[in-house]
């Protein structure tokens, strides 16, 4: 299950600065060729008592990623499969979509969809194969591109 | 003479950004621009169309909403 998408420069991991001996529950992986940048939990502990500046960072990042697995949570357990897979491409259209010609595109395959939306590939399948019916969007093996992109977010909002 | 930022090719998020002024302006028209996932996608004149009303008498009603940029740049309305 995905359940969070980092982007460039963007700091993640950083759990170790509160508690050096935490263990995360979950592993990183990446989309595509990447470099990152790390430093050990005692250095960065160092560095946030030399700057506290950089604490209320920490807690802005903190927070921004609490929201997201409440959001997230909540999405689960109370929407339907077709409303959150429509609610993470949109999401993913937000962060990292591009027009291509008069559409919007985004790189995304059937496999991340359905680990951000906890759901099965044949399901994430399945509700593709229905928009793509409904001439909303046209989705390729690793990219999808909006058709509707309204009617999309009509359908994620849950409005008429 | 200063030329005003907002024109019917600017996109929301944009305009957004412009000026504080132009969130209360898309809320009254009944948009549902404001937070919205494809504001970084969609122009004013996208919006005007979406929402069914005349693109130039909304891009008069921004600018007159947001003519205090005119202002602080030293321009026309000063």
């Amino acid at each position: 299950m995905n359940l969070c998408t980092v982007y460039p420069w963007q700091l993640f991991g950083a759990l170790g600065a509160v508690r050096e001996t935490a263990e995360y529950p979950a592993s990183a992986q990446a989309l595509e060729d990447s470099a990152s940048l790390a430093m050990s939990s005692k250095q960065l502990t160092g560095l946030l008592q030399r700057r506290p500046a950089l604490s209320m960072d920490m807690m802005q990042l903190m927070t921004v990623y609490i929201q997201e697995m409440q959001l997230r949570y909540r999405e689960l357990a109370t929407e339907r499969v077709e409303q959150r897979i429509c609610r993470a491409m949109l999401r993913l259209v937000a962060q990292s979509g591009h027009r291509v010609e008069d559409k919007i595109e985004l790189s995304v395959s059937r496999e991340d969809l359905a680990e951000m939306t906890g759901t099965t590939l044949h399901t994430v399948s399945r509700v593709l194969a229905e928009w793509h019916r409904q001439s909303l969007l046209d989705a390729g093996r690793e990219r999808a591109r909006l058709l509707e992109p309204h009617a999309l977010v009509r359908m994620a909002e849950g409005l008429p | 003479m200063n030329e005003h930022p907002l024109s019917a090719e600017t996109t929301v998020a944009q305009a957004l950004e412009i000026s504080a002024h132009v969130g209360p302006r898309l809320m009254a028209r009944r948009t549902a621009c404001v937070g919205c996932y494809l504001s970084r996608f969609c122009t004013l004149r996208d919006t005007a169309s979406y929402y069914n009303f005349p693109v130039n008498p909304f891009i008069d009603e921004l600018k007159q909403a947001t003519s205090d940029i005119i202002v602080s740049q030293g321009g026309l309305h000063a």
